[in-house]
């Protein structure tokens, strides 16, 4: 007799610890509602009802926007607006304007050692004085004096350079001046009488190199400085933007087994990608070719298990973000149909009734254990099962797949043991089925 | 399979496949500390349901103080005590007096006279108050005061519950022992 408990000891032990276990739809409610709460979360990563809610008012803002403007250009009165408006007007002074903003950056970050170290030279850069002209002009005359200004630039260069030998000129030039992440630069110094060249790529690091190539992992905004000195040790700088856009990040799973919507078979898919705008999906052959058939730019698409070709092995995601960046992630398909070996199957054993022959017929979806017959997902066009000794005699054969084999020859029992059975036939969309194996026959009887 | 910690940071970075693992490994021993705190199975899941989805939007917030299982346990109890406050406004209160006050003789007993089944099913039919009370005290070993301060209730009735919760419950044992010996 086991020991004496009070009350809580009883419920304690016999109940404290108990499992049980939970009914299969649990984890499918869990699923639901778990995605339909992160849906209504704030995640800044993840699309969700705010971001939706915010690009609906960001849509409805711009169009306000955009009627107002157009109104005002009729109006040919452009005012402190006209900035936003000239960046989608004319995109060649897009980057001018930019260059202002990046200029104001520079200001707000405030590098102090930076700008004090600006030697008058440096007025080559357009930025500064666009500043002043930019309101009270309208789209042409703002055009005019971009020009303008570009020549003005260029005769300050011309400036520059001509005078003593001496005078140090700080200038250089980048490969790209955008990109995504990684983004290498490769940076050329143009510099006049420069004995000595330090860079920095405003992420910290400061080099003595003479054309460096710089790798920028993380996205932002840089500003790259060039500080020269000349033989005489006079110093000055030059400083360019370096925008690096942050790549999306592609990533998504394929939910658990298959589910069964409307009686079609479909994989569905969990996408977790981040930062991006927009996804192409792709199937891929096994030898990483894209299957061309389907394809699909939503956000977790749906494929059908009839999307599906023999030779489909993984699904690939293209994503792109807003800067055009892209990122790709490829999972395999964890269980594919891919060869009349899953769409039909037979067992490796069976055990005949020891009361007689029962005929060998079932009816569909019928699993029998007393008869050798194979289970399918799909009735084939043509087949023929042919079963043999182990010494290649022909015990038995059907062009019937609801016959299988009840374990009896002409009324009487086989010898139990290994048989070799085979199965030639053709799907209905043509493929060929072409299988064999080996099965044993056990004979249970009671005696 | 993989390790606790590795199941944890997938759920945390909402992975379904780690989350499915978490849900693999725990729900049964979740679902066991649910359903003592139901009417009946069919709410014990509710409630597992609902504190699996919670364990997933929060399980950031799981520091690592303590197991991982003590929390989603606490989880669970919260849930379930979420639910009891909730359930009363609808469930017909069958309140503290309906216990007759004798003095009734302590009984002890030995784990085989009963099976794991008999022990919920007589848990089930607890009224919700006791039941609650009693499964924080005598199971989780939660304090009066504590358990005053989650159910946002007198320390005293707290108490008085528990000890009406005790009755109850020895006398539906005593009633379930006799009618069990009754037929051979």
């Amino acid at each position: 007799m086991s020991e004496k408990l009070n009350i809580e000891q009883l419920i304690k032990s016999s109940l404290g610890e108990a499992e049980l276990s939970p009914s299969p739809g649990v984890w499918k409610v869990v699923r639901r509602n778990l995605r339909w709460k992160q849906f209504a979360r704030f995640n800044p990563g993840k699309l969700n009802i705010y971001y939706l809610g915010s690009l609906f008012l960001a849509g409805a803002g711009l169009i306000i926007l955009f009627t107002r403007s157009v109104q005002e250009i009729e109006e040919s009165s452009v005012s402190v607006d006209s900035k936003t408006i000239m960046q989608e007007i004319s995109p060649n002074l897009k980057h001018k304007i930019e260059s202002k903003d990046a200029v104001e950056v520079l200001d707000n970050i405030g590098q102090p050692e930076d700008q004090s170290e600006m030697s008058p030279l440096e007025s080559d850069q357009p930025v500064i004085k666009v500043e002043g002209d930019l309101s009270p002009d309208n789209n042409d005359t703002l055009k005019a004096k971009e020009e303008n200004l570009s020549a003005n630039n260029r005769t300050s260069n011309q400036i520059n350079e001509p005078p003593a030998q001496s005078t140090l000129v700080t200038y250089f030039v980048s490969s790209v001046s955008s990109g995504c992440i990684p983004l290498s630069v490769q940076f050329s110094n143009q510099s006049i009488n420069s004995t000595q060249s330090i860079w920095s790529f405003g992420t910290g690091e400061k080099i003595e190199d003479e054309n460096p190539v710089f790798t920028f992992e993380e996205a932002g905004k840089y500003a790259v400085t060039l500080t020269a000195e000349n033989a005489m040790g006079q110093s000055s700088t030059y400083q360019q933007f370096i925008e690096v856009y942050p790549a999306p990040r592609a990533e998504f799973e394929i939910e658990d087994g298959f589910e069964d919507i409307n009686g079609h078979v479909a994989i569905n898919i969990v996408n977790y990608s981040e930062g991006t705008m927009s996804y192409s999906w792709t199937l891929l052959n096994k030898n990483e070719t894209t299957f061309r058939d389907w394809a699909s730019n939503d956000f977790q698409p749906s494929i059908k298990l009839s999307d599906l070709q023999q030779t489909t092995r993984k699904i690939r995601l293209f994503a792109i973000n807003e800067f055009g960046c892209t990122d790709t992630f490829t999972v395999p398909i964890p269980i594919v149909v891919e060869s009349s070996r899953a769409k039909i199957k037979f067992p490796n054993a069976f055990s005949p009734s020891p009361l007689g022959p029962v005929g060998g017929s079932f009816s569909p979806h019928e699993k029998r254990a007393d008869l050798f017959h194979p289970f399918f997902i799909e009735e084939p066009l043509e087949y023929h099962l042919r079963i043999y000794t182990r010494r290649g005699e022909l015990i038995f054969e059907t062009r019937d797949i609801y016959q299988g084999w009840d374990g009896y020859i002409k009324q009487e029992r086989s010898l139990g043991g290994v048989y070799v059975w085979m199965v030639e036939g053709v799907w209905n969309n043509g493929e060929e089925i072409k299988l064999h194996g080996d099965v044993t026959l056990i004979w249970n009887d009671i005696w | 399979m993989d390790g606790e910690k590795d199941i944890l940071a997938g759920c945390i970075k909402g992975k379904q496949s780690a989350q499915r693992e978490l849900f693999e490994k725990y729900s049964r021993l979740l679902l066991g500390v649910c359903n003592r705190y139901a009417q009946s199975l069919e709410e014990a899941e509710d409630i597992l349901q609902e504190g699996f989805v919670k364990i997933f939007l929060n399980i950031r917030d799981f520091k690592g103080e303590g197991s991982l299982v003590a929390w989603m346990r606490r989880i669970m109890i919260n849930t379930a005590i979420t639910h009891y406050h909730k359930m009363r406004k609808h469930r017909y209160h069958d309140d503290l007096d309906d216990v007759n006050e004798t003095r009734i003789e302590e009984s002890t007993w030995s784990e085989a006279e009963f099976t794991r089944e008999e022990l919920f099913n007589v848990i089930h039919q607890m009224p919700d108050g006791y039941r609650v009370v009693f499964n924080l005290y005598a199971v989780e070993g939660y304090k009066h005061r504590e358990i005053a301060e989650i159910l946002k209730i007198d320390e005293n009735t707290s108490k008085s519950q528990y000890s009406r919760a005790r009755r109850w419950l020895q006398e539906r044992l005593k009633k379930l022992n006799r009618s069990e010996s009754s037929q051979p």
